[in-house]
């Protein structure tokens, strides 16, 4: 193996390896394995950052390894430009994951085990996006979902997260199930499961390509909580123990956008994508407004946020539809961006939750300056989603909104740039109910520092995201030739 | 050096922003003051020198943004001028601020940051630069209210209210931009607007809307004018600054900018000039009709003043300048003037009567001078349509001015009371309502047209550009009742029982000249009544009802929507809308299919 392959290869034996140790022999250095969980993310960090350089240089050569050769079945590892800003994403978003556990954890019940299922959880994450063939996308995938449900139902709070794990997987599951439908399909009629060959194949066989289009799309979307595939989502995260709500709103939600681009688009053609163009942006607009009006009716801090997933879900939703150059890359500026984003204000809502005792945002008020500055936080986070400029989403929102008058949906494009007033209001409500309220808290607990400098540190990524977009913008850029046969400019 | 000069202009105001903090925060409040003055108006100084120098209006380029390109200012006489008198009346305006209770310096350093917001929004030839400019004007007011209702222990839904109000218009900005964008493929402001021609007529539908409606909420006008009253409940200098000046005036240059768009095809400008005159109406009558206080007629009048200040400096006539900046120092005074003697008015101080009336004499004496040189000049008769606009304005102005003052003076001199009618008429006499109506319907035409040479464009236009007017005059000289409405609310209840005969019977009376007297007061009451039924039946109650009908469809839908959640799932209906998208998808699909068959 060369150099570039060992680091796709030990992005993922750290997770993968740290966990099972921490999993079989944690409860023996228990005060260890929260080190040890951070810094295996520091370290996939920064392996994946270090593999922009041979992104640019064109030199990454996939990963074969022989699995069932008389069915034609290789495993094959990988990393282009369309997943390596989800990959980015999902190790960012695991770092400060890990770090914000190290504090929010200390009550908690086995947390090697807990540490140990994080891990792996981003490992399917990871695994996910540098998957070259269908069969080991579809093992990541899946293992992401179990790891993530187990997380769910065993630190999970409240009593009904038994209840909100059984409907999270089984909704999830389906989604899953209808991927793996279209990808018994492509072989079915193709052969093919390496990702190489499927532009190809289908090319070459179209009978079968609008049906599997389908069904990626309708499966994807429940990982992205399209309405009305949204239902899992808001139970989920409210339930959720904080970092795997970090991970499940702020990753693993990006999956469904990196599956979107992944498999429909970068193996069909423009014009076999037309059709579902206006019906991707309609559903876009639908989410990014039906997620808002609930975010403002909703009172549950955690439950706002998660609603704001469905909204800006629907952002990328749209981007993706409209299937334009600046499209495809808001999408997926987006999907970074709100990655930082939510995981901000998922911190900022952890942050109060353990502070004050209370996710009732009637019971909450005039918190101002007593979190020790979280309030600066949620403004940054709450603007940011606002699309002000100089914060991170801005960007990306620009783009996306500018992608919709450039298909001949006008009609379609002012409603999304006009839902984005809701993001506005409940946004505004969801800071000043809190910080500015009538409501007196009386009790406060000091927040312990890896949670508070987590809530800091992402604050500080959203601002200097949205003022310095270039570097990132040339990034993600490389992925467009790879999309819609190549042909966007 | 112009380049320097540029960035100078952006940076000044922000580092005056923080050096106020800093020497607030270490115990320096009159030196910080000061320094904040010196800086506001050195900034001013260099906008207006920046431009003597005959420096061009060459773009400067600030950075490069990845879709939009070169994100350029350039300073154009028109801007250099805005920016100078908007410099001017803000160091007027920190040098007379009173302190409001739960007043932080925090407060005033959002004042300075959006003054510098303001300006690259102004510099700016580059529609997606403007836009940031615009968002981060809003956030200042945003963030500036909530601290100002948190001191005050107030719910700040208000300040949700206002920035989503100014939200509103800056995503019709945001559509018409994109709009015009891919219609010429540059974000270029100059460029963009020419391009509005290649826009099929829906499409230049929705971006003069998009355009109108940035600049109806940036100049509060009626419906869009949460913010102007939510702005008004903070009691320091900064309402001033953004009701009074800042926002109106962005709105007053946007409009300044876009109009040649926007007139492009003439029955879209009978539309802009008869909906104006009609948003003008409502908005003052709404205003007038509050009882609570008379601020609304000064807001509304500081919004005209504004406006009609901003329309002269942008560049139509040079020679104004200096009588309009003596003008604005002059309305700053009779300001300063008011708050100084706010709390003295009832005692019998000598010093009221001076600061009081002096300003309003200036005034006069000013629009006076200026219409006697403009009678005096060799000018052609259109060019000097707008010097006489100004000045009839500024007469009316005066006289109003002189008419609030006299009674109250009056009572204090103890002036006969036979003396008050006649300061009445003097205020609010009919000649200088037509001819303040006039000039208001004039200001955009006259502005527009003559600056761009309009009139020899196309004979065409010319008639619209009448009949627009004529509309829009009948309307504003239906408003002149309400205008009054507040002077003489408490006669109208009074005046209607004495008179309500005289009305009914108006018809069977001999004609005598103290008869018409009456007459003309029962036609007067006749509006009256009509306006408080308007006030009452539409705009009190229907908006009302209107209001509480969308907030409550609302909050209906949200809530029902999300009871659907847990009611779906649990009786399993969310798979029926599941199922009917994928029937209709998969029907899509193989109806796609065998065509491709």
């Amino acid at each position: 193996m060369e150099g570039q392959q060992w680091i796709l290869v030990s992005i993922l034996a750290i997770k993968i390896g740290l966990s099972a140790i921490l999993m079989i022999a944690g409860n023996h250095m228990r005060r260890l394995v929260r080190w040890l969980a951070f810094s295996a993310s520091i370290v996939s960090t920064l392996l994946t950052l270090s593999s922009i350089q041979h992104l640019l240089d064109g030199t990454f050569q996939p990963i074969e390894i022989e699995y069932l050769p008389l069915i034609g079945i290789n495993l094959s590892l990988g990393l282009d430009w369309i997943a390596f800003p989800f990959l980015l994403t999902v190790e960012l978003v695991t770092l400060f994951a890990t770090f914000y556990s190290m504090d929010y954890l200390n009550e908690a019940e086995s947390p090697h085990i807990f540490y140990g299922l994080l891990l792996l959880f981003s490992a399917g994450m990871s695994g996910t996006t540098l998957a070259n063939d269908i069969f080991l996308f579809y093992l990541f995938w899946e293992l992401m979902l179990i790891a993530s449900a187990l997380l769910v139902l065993k630190w999970g709070e409240g009593e009904k997260r038994a209840g909100v794990t059984f409907k999270y997987f089984i909704i999830t599951h389906l989604g899953s199930l209808l991927i793996l439908v279209a990808f018994v399909i492509i072989y079915s009629n193709t052969g093919v499961v390496h990702f190489s060959a499927m532009h190809a194949a289908f090319d070459a066989s179209r009978k079968f390509v609008p049906l599997v289009i389908l069904l990626f799309f309708i499966g994807f979307s429940v990982k992205m909580a399209i309405v009305p595939l949204h239902i899992w989502l808001p139970d989920t995260h409210s339930v959720a123990p904080m970092p795997v709500t970090i991970m499940l709103a702020a990753a693993m939600l990006s999956m469904g956008a990196y599956g979107m681009l992944r498999f429909p688009l970068s193996f069909i053609t423009s014009e076999q994508f037309s059709v579902f163009s206006p019906y991707l942006m309609a559903f876009g607009v639908l989410s990014e407004i039906y997620g808002a009006l609930v975010a403002l009716s909703e009172n549950d801090i955690k439950r706002i946020v998660a609603y704001s997933s469905v909204s800006q879900m629907g952002h990328v939703l749209f981007g993706i539809g409209t299937a334009t150059y600046s499209g495809i890359i808001g999408a997926t500026l987006h999907v970074i961006y709100h990655a930082i984003v939510k995981a901000l204000l998922f911190c900022c809502v952890g942050n109060i939750i353990y502070s004050v005792g209370k996710r009732n945002i009637q019971d909450l008020g005039d918190l101002w300056g007593k979190l020790g500055g979280q309030g600066i936080c949620v403004l940054i986070g709450i603007l940011s989603f606002s699309g002000l400029p100089g914060l991170a989403i801005f960007n990306s929102e620009w783009l996306i909104f500018s992608s919709g008058f450039q298909t001949p949906f006008t009609m379609l494009a002012i409603f999304e740039v006009l839902g984005s007033l809701l993001t506005a209001a409940y946004g505004l409500r969801f800071l000043i109910k809190i910080f500015f309220g009538k409501i007196k808290v009386e009790k406060i607990r000091p927040i312990p520092l890896s949670m508070r400098v987590s809530s800091i540190g992402l604050a500080i990524l959203t601002v200097l995201a949205g003022i310095f977009p270039q570097p990132l913008f040339d990034l993600i850029a490389n992925e467009v030739p790879l999309l819609l046969g190549g042909c966007l400019k | 050096m112009p380049r320097i000069i540029l960035f100078s202009i952006l940076a000044l105001p922000l580092v005056t922003a923080w050096m106020y903090l800093f020497l607030h925060k270490r115990g320096h409040p009159a030196v910080a003051r000061v320094v904040a003055m010196i800086g506001i108006l050195v900034n001013g100084f260099l906008a207006m020198m920046y431009v003597s120098a005959g420096n061009s209006a060459a773009a400067v380029c600030l950075f490069t943004h990845p879709v939009a390109g070169q994100m350029c200012i350039a300073m154009e006489s028109s801007a250099a001028r805005l920016i100078a008198l908007m410099c001017f009346l803000l160091s007027i305006l920190i040098a007379t601020q009173t302190k409001a209770q739960g007043w932080t310096p925090v407060q005033d350093f959002f004042v300075f940051s959006s003054a510098s917001v303001a300006w690259l929004a102004l510099l700016s030839t580059n529609f997606l630069l403007r836009y940031i400019a615009l968002e981060l004007t809003a956030t200042c007011l945003f963030v500036d209210l909530i601290r100002v209702y948190r001191d005050r222990k107030m719910v700040g839904s208000q300040a949700i209210s206002a920035f989503i109000n100014l939200r509103i218009g800056d995503l019709g900005l945001l559509i018409a931009i994109f709009l015009l964008y891919f219609a010429c493929g540059s974000f270029n402001i100059p460029e963009s607007l020419r391009s509005a021609e290649l826009l099929d007529k829906n499409k230049f539908l929705i971006t003069l809307a998009g355009l109108l409606l940035a600049v109806w909420v940036k100049m509060g006008a009626w419906p869009l004018n949460w913010w102007v009253r939510i702005t008004q409940t903070t009691n320091s200098v900064l309402h001033t600054w953004f009701s009074r000046t800042l926002f109106p005036t962005l709105g007053a240059y946007l409009l300044y900018k876009v109009t040649p768009a926007i007139i492009i095809y003439p029955y879209w400008a009978d539309l802009f000039y008869a909906t104006a005159a009609l948003s003008v109406f409502i908005s003052s009558f709404t205003l007038v009709s509050q009882k609570e206080s008379t601020n609304p007629l000064i807001i509304y009048q500081s919004i005209s003043a504004s406006l009609l200040i901003c329309l002269a400096a942008t560049g139509i006539q040079k020679e104004i300048l200096p009588a309009m900046a003596a003008l604005l120092i002059v309305r700053v005074l009779g300001d300063v003037a008011d708050r100084m003697t706010a709390t003295q008015k009832e005692s019998d101080k000598p010093l009221y009567l001076i600061v009081h009336c002096f300003p309003r004499f200036m005034e006069m004496f000013l629009a006076v001078w200026m219409l006697l040189g403009i009678l005096n000049g060799t000018r052609a008769l259109f060019s000097d349509t707008l010097l006489w606009a100004s000045c009839c304005w500024m007469l009316y102005f005066s006289l109003q001015r002189l008419g609030d003052a006299l009674p109250e003076s009056g009572r204090r001199f103890k002036i006969k009371k036979m003396l008050l009618p006649i300061a009445l008429v003097a205020a609010g006499g009919f000649g200088s309502l037509i001819i303040y109506r006039a000039v208001r319907v004039w200001m955009y035409p006259a502005a527009v047209f003559l600056d761009l040479n309009f009139l020899e464009m196309d004979g065409e236009n010319i008639r619209h550009l009448v009949l627009g007017s004529g509309i829009a005059c009948l309307t504003l000289i239906f408003m002149h009742t309400s205008q009054y409405a507040s002077r003489f609310c408490d006669l109208v209840n009074k005046y209607v029982k004495r008179n309500a005969v005289i009305v009914f019977a108006w018809a069977k009376r001999k004609f005598e000249f103290k008869d018409f007297l009456d007459q003309y007061q029962s036609f007067k009451i006749f509006f009256q009544k009509g306006i408080h039924f308007l006030y009452y039946k539409v705009e009190k109650f229907t908006s009302e009802q209107v209001l509480q009908f969308l907030k409550g469809a609302v909050y209906f839908f949200a809530g029902r929507l999300k009871r659907l959640h847990t009611g779906m799932l649990r009786l399993n209906l969310i798979w029926i809308p599941v199922l009917l998208v994928v029937l209709l998808c998969l029907y899509l699909v193989s109806g796609m299919t065998m065509s491709q068959t």
